[in-house]
């Protein structure tokens, strides 16, 4: 996104989204003073140019059709990003808030298995649409990290429209703020959009948790909280932070940040991390909530990112970060139990089953009582066991 | 470019037009009658008993054999990307003076963009040929004078070996080659593999020169094509390059999308029973193909499952299965990577084959339809699984038919295909283009879900239970329309026709109109 003027100072020109090389499903809106007009270049005119001037028309009609020029250059954008494109384009330019938009909230499942987050590039089209096809346990749209400073305000609308728009199937539905006061931000623009659970970057003090709680119970969200602590300072008040809100499912390690700011260099064994990690398993499981490991950045091996995510659930982490489809399937592999935990696992359901059925009080399996958690954790290892 | 008026529907409903062929019939609908072209008789005494055919120069031996005006004129795409035999045919074309030449390439690639301007100049008359890129454009642009007939690999030699074309010349690019003319593809130091397109050329050509840049001396053992097909042999500097017959599609997708639909593929031939000890299966070298062939080979070797023979395009992947016994045979009609050269050099279970081998539907059978399963492309699918492979869905010539018509008749056809591409749906109503018609068509898969032809019981009873997600056509045109805001627009069907697109019986299956240049 760009605004800046023309040589002779006086009219303004706004550009927002991307085009060219290598670019797909995207469009570059770029909004002029001057002369009145819907100037349209796409790839698939013969197929959609009729609907895209359609659109185009019915959102520069919702800006009261101002005295502007209008450009989109389209690589086959889906409707809903080029109505992002749009608006934010035409919003920035006339200095406009964003048009309303009819949200839904969505009501989040404290008790769901995390193993696997998706983090989906908040700004990049292409990777948004199909997101929750990969059958991850959460997708992370993205606003943070994998979006440049000068498009924060064009991922924040993309992001919008995705969650408007888009079916994420059985993949919680995650937005990853920005810090501090963008992230605020954020979160007013999107908790009315189904979001039911958003990851907090760099936390150092609970306080700043409870000031999102805050807002969040403004805005009327349930939505959950997962704060990552990606300093040595966020690390050392892990176990405060966890117990900040009762919002707050997890809490997760950001190693990179981390490895840094504590001066240590990254290796393969870990040695310089293994005490984080320990400090966030020991806090979250004090303070009753998940602890979360760190993504994997290897893409392309899959017995890798098995093999990590078996270690990370073996030191007792609930789930870890995935940066390419290609590792969710690998990471719930890492995270299914054994055979005998799955036998034990399957005993326990069948046992607390069949004695719902016969009407039976006090249910036994192999001589243990077995109360509604240990079924549901029960059910959850099935559940584990079914994506080896 | 014919005009519109002249156009009757054949059973696919697709208006043709009659005075270029036969309508299309339906699956086996056409029988033809009557034999097949007969060679013009030749005689030893006319050829050096010494079995030496060479001739100095290209140039000099087109002159030789009789290159004239009007005349067809073929050559082969076994070095992909990497050929450099048309455009040095046609620089002597043009040298000689000659015009309103008939090019029939078995196919065109980005490397044959410079010939546009033999095309221009009037030396190439038209392409009878799958077309695309820069040619493509050209093609469907209507700039080309005469209409580009699009064949598969087996209608190619389908046709020739029918007479439906007559080939006056054809310059055969051989890796080595003796003085005789017998000729390889698996030695040389521009050695690309498997030669099988050119079989049909050297069988009824009227002229067969082999070029090489690699002269051995008699007998260039094993052959591939016998000597006794040439007339004459050239040496030039240089035939092609094989580092390009790599194309940049050949290597595993690392498309997540694409990756999905690959995988539930394979999941799917598993699920359907169709992944058995002794199976067969078509690879491809497309992205998605070579993904399908990594998810069947791991899933294979879970098993202790082997495939008895492998056909197609060879790649590392397929090699590595033959070499690690997964696989018995390789039937190899088109070498995609320098792995697959050397294989097909290294080792006898890896056979050259050429499209009469396994494609040609006039002959006494052909591989493709005892492959129990290939994997293939598309651009558009319609409700009925017709599809179509060779145009944009604003109808620009995209790419050609290649094997994908031919490999149809294997007992399981799937087609791997996102349920949308750049906007554009690839679920429809009506094809953009009519290339394949749909009882064929026995799956079709997507990111979004398997579509199983309502004609294969077998398959949706054998699936039923598998846990994949089955789901109906309809429905995932549908979704693909929901995200994409309706259905796109059709393109008009006014404008003049600039190619027809053929059937495996020769038969015209659908035309391509011009469109409007970019």
């Amino acid at each position: 996104m760009a605004i800046y003027l023309d040589s002779g100072g006086l009219a303004m020109t706004t550009v927002v989204g991307a085009f060219g090389d290598g670019v797909r499903g995207d469009a570059r809106v770029t909004v002029t003073d001057g002369s009145p007009g819907l100037e349209v270049k796409s790839n698939i005119e013969a197929m959609y140019g009729r609907a895209i001037r359609e659109q185009a028309a019915s959102v520069i009609c919702r800006f009261d059709n101002p005295s502007v020029h209008v450009l989109i250059e389209d690589s086959g954008a889906l409707p809903f990003v080029l109505e992002a494109r749009l608006e934010v384009a035409l919003s920035l330019h006339l200095g406009q808030h964003l048009p309303k938009a009819d949200g839904k909230l969505k009501e989040p499942i404290r008790d769901r298995l995390r193993r696997t987050r998706l983090y989906i590039p908040g700004n990049t089209p292409k990777f948004i649409v199909n997101a929750g096809l990969y059958e991850a346990d959460g997708v992370i749209l993205d606003l943070e990290d994998s979006v440049a400073p000068s498009e924060k305000d064009a991922a924040r609308d993309l992001v919008r429209q995705a969650l408007r728009t888009l079916d994420f199937g059985k993949s919680e539905r995650l937005v990853r703020i920005n810090s501090g006061e963008m992230g605020q931000r954020d979160i007013r623009e999107l908790a009315a959009f189904g979001v039911e659970l958003f990851l907090i970057p760099k936390v150092e003090d609970p306080s700043e948790i409870q000031a999102i709680d805050e807002l969040l119970t403004n805005l009327g969200s349930g939505a959950f909280l997962l704060p990552f602590l990606e300093s040595a300072k966020g690390i050392h008040f892990a176990y405060e932070i966890a117990l900040a809100s009762p919002r707050i499912i997890g809490i997760s390690i950001g190693i990179e940040d981390y490895a840094a700011d504590i001066h240590a260099t990254r290796t393969e064994q870990g040695l310089e991390s293994a005490w984080a990690h320990g400090q966030v398993v020991n806090s979250a499981r004090a303070a009753g909530v998940s602890p979360f490991a760190s993504v994997f950045s290897v893409i392309d091996d899959a017995s890798q990112m098995e093999a990590y995510a078996r270690k990370m659930s073996q030191m007792g982490f609930d789930g870890v970060g995935c940066i390419h489809p290609g590792q969710v399937k690998a990471a719930h592999r890492g995270f299914a139990p054994s055979d005998d935990e799955t036998s034990r696992a399957q005993a326990i359901v069948d046992g607390y089953d069949k004695s719902l059925s016969e009407g039976v009080g006090a249910i036994r399996v192999d001589g243990m009582m077995i109360d509604v958690p240990i079924y549901r954790r029960a059910v959850r290892t099935l559940e584990m066991a079914a994506s080896r | 470019m014919i005009s519109t008026t002249e156009l009757v529907a054949n059973v696919a409903g697709r208006l043709v037009p009659i005075e270029h062929g036969v309508p299309y019939a339906g699956v086996g609908g056409f029988r033809p009658k009557g034999r097949q072209v007969c060679q013009t008789i030749r005689s030893c005494a006319d050829y050096p008993a010494n079995g030496d055919k060479q001739t100095a120069k290209l140039k000099t031996a087109l002159i030789q054999a009789g290159l004239r005006d009007g005349m067809v004129v073929s050559t082969h795409h076994h070095f992909r990307n990497g050929d450099l035999v048309a455009e040095q045919l046609f620089a002597a074309a043009a040298e000689l003076g000659v015009r309103d030449l008939t090019w029939l390439p078995s196919a065109v690639f980005p490397c044959h963009e410079p010939l546009l301007r033999h095309l221009e100049s009037g030396v190439i008359h038209h392409i009878e040929g799958s077309l695309n890129g820069a040619v493509g454009e050209f093609a469907s642009a209507g700039k080309m004078r005469g209409l580009a007939k699009l064949r598969s690999h087996g209608g190619r030699y389908r046709a020739i070996q029918d007479g439906d074309i007559q080939v006056d010349i054809t310059v055969i690019a051989a890796p080595s080659c003796d003085p005789f003319g017998n000729m390889t593809g698996a030695f040389g130091p521009a050695a690309c593999g498997v030669l099988g397109f050119a079989v049909a050329d050297a069988q009824y050509a009227e002229h067969v020169i082999a070029v090489t840049d690699n002269l051995v001396p008699f007998p260039c053992a094993p052959w591939q094509i016998a000597g006794n097909h040439v007339d004459q042999v050239v040496v030039l500097d240089q035939i092609g390059d094989p580092s390009q017959i790599v194309s940049g599609t050949t290597q595993v997708t690392r498309s997540p999308d694409r990756l999905l639909i690959a995988e539930l593929a394979a999941k799917f031939v598993t699920a359907a029973g169709i992944l058995k000890d002794g199976w067969s299966f078509q690879a491809g070298a497309g992205g998605t193909s070579l993904a399908f062939t990594s998810f069947v080979r791991d899933m294979m070797r879970e098993r202790q499952v082997k495939a008895r023979f492998i056909r197609g395009g060879s790649t590392s992947y397929v090699v590595e299965m033959l070499e690690s016994g997964l696989a018995d045979y390789i039937l190899d009609g088109q070498t995609f990577d320098l792995e697959g050269v050397r294989s097909v050099r290294e080792n006898p279970n890896h056979l050259m084959t050429s499209p009469f081998n396994s494609y040609n539907y006039h002959g006494k059978g052909n591989v493709a339809s005892m492959l129990d399963c290939a994997l293939l492309g598309a651009t558009e699918v319609d409700l009925d699984f017709n599809a179509n492979v060779v145009s944009h869905s604003d109808g620009r010539m995209l790419h050609g038919i290649g094997g994908w018509q031919d490999a149809l008749f294997s007992k399981c056809t799937i087609l791997a295909v996102p349920t949308f591409r750049n906007r554009v749906p690839i679920i429809r109503d009506r094809l953009t283009t009519f290339c394949g018609p749909g009882e064929l068509v026995d799956v079709v898969v997507t990111e979004r879900g398997i579509a199983i032809n309502p004609k294969r019981a077998d398959l949706i009873e054998a699936t039923r239970n598998s846990g994949l997600p089955l789901r109906e056509l309809t429905d995932l045109k549908r979704d693909a329309e929901a995200l994409c805001g309706g259905p796109p627009d059709s393109p008009t069907q006014a404008s003049p026709i600039v190619g027809l697109v053929t059937w495996v019986d020769g038969t015209i299956l659908d035309t391509l109109r011009q469109v409007p240049s970019p």
